[in-house]
């Protein structure tokens, strides 16, 4: 079984992976069974990522009930390491906010095809659903064949999401009682974290390293010579950047031609 | 619990929610220009780039080097396994040696 479901996959825009990376369950099994089991991987691989939030978020003095509060409520895992490290940058709430709701926005792809394939007709199945739609959940709901029934996905999002919250408590424990010359350390993991993830979005398409490197530059420019509020800063990098990049790279696209 | 923690969560999660329950009553994001998708797909690369960087110098200016050997060792940690929890540690490794 090869074990795809890791943070990164946040980034690498399966939007309709074609690749399939667990085993799809027999359709007349059923459909809670099949969407825990297919879940499975996810949770394995979102409780060491949560556990990296919760420790974080402990070294940023945040409390266990508002740690547990982001990765119960808000469930995107890559925004939430965005949040942390806008507030320890000491952020405007209206920034932090922005900045969130714009890396997310492509949830908006995600769900356009899932609502294409779902069973779900009332407005409350939907609603239900489209609550637990992370990059994770929609590559691998994506990758079963025929229509996504509504028990299905709702027992894969149930178990994700259990997968994130526990390892977030679990982190943010561990963070308390890491020994005090290591503690001092942990200020590091959210860019070792940013680091890994580059790598691992880069490792698949390559045309996205100049894009980043626009977004880092304009950051430096614009936090350091035009001291702009750090928020404001991010956003308008990200979006210049993000620009820049659709309009130069994207034919090369290994998984925008997939995606299409 | 803050009350601007609290704030940043509700506020940001209903935007997000809004990304993610809107395709399921509306079609029109079918039809969005290739142009605006492009956008989307390169969008959390370029969130990444300006996380790094300028926060990586500036936030370790009293040991420049060990945040920049932390976050080297992540990534070369991250060039051999998808499992994050690897780099995060060998950052803190990296960094503990150097302070």
């Amino acid at each position: 079984m090869d074990f795809y479901i890791f943070l990164d996959r946040a980034f690498l825009n399966h939007y309709s992976p074609c690749m399939s990376m667990h085993p799809v369950g027999h359709l007349g099994k059923n459909p809670i069974k099949r969407g825990i089991t297919a879940g499975f991987p996810i949770f394995i691989g979102y409780f060491p990522a949560a556990m990296a939030f919760g420790l974080i978020a402990n070294n940023i003095d945040l409390t266990l009930y508002e740690s547990m509060l982001f990765s119960m409520v808000l469930f995107a895992g890559a925004s939430q390491f965005f949040a942390l490290n806008l507030i320890a940058s000491g952020a405007a709430v209206y920034e932090i906010v922005i900045g969130i709701i714009l890396v997310n926005l492509r949830h908006l792809l995600m769900s356009a095809s899932l609502s294409r394939r779902t069973t779900a007709k009332s407005i409350g199945a939907r609603l239900m659903i489209a609550f637990g739609n992370t990059d994770e959940v929609f590559a691998t709901a994506s990758s079963s064949e025929g229509p996504i029934e509504t028990p299905y996905l709702a027992a894969l999002e149930a178990t994700a999401w259990t997968g994130w919250v526990t390892g977030t408590i679990t982190g943010f424990i561990g963070g308390s009682i890491l020994p005090s010359g290591l503690q001092q350390s942990i200020g590091i993991t959210l860019y070792g974290m940013f680091a890994a993830l580059l790598i691992h979005n880069v490792q698949n398409e390559y045309w996205y390293i100049p894009v980043a490197a626009a977004a880092a530059g304009l950051n430096t420019i614009l936090v350091r010579i035009f001291h702009m509020q750090p928020g404001w800063a991010f956003a308008v990098s990200m979006i210049l950047a993000s620009l820049i990049g659709a309009a130069l790279l994207p034919k090369v696209s290994k998984s925008f031609r997939e995606a299409k | 619990m803050s009350f601007d923690i609290v704030a940043i969560v509700l506020f940001s999660t209903a935007g997000t929610y809004f990304s993610r329950v809107i395709p399921f009553f509306a079609g029109f994001l079918d039809r969005l220009p290739i142009f605006f998708k492009r956008f989307l797909q390169v969008m959390p690369v370029a969130a990444l780039g300006a996380l790094l960087f300028p926060g990586l110098l500036t936030d370790f200016s009293h040991a420049p080097a060990a945040g920049l050997v932390g976050a080297a060792a992540a990534a070369v940690t991250a060039l051999f396994t998808k499992n994050l929890i690897f780099p995060v540690l060998a950052s803190i490794v990296a960094a503990y040696l150097m302070l």
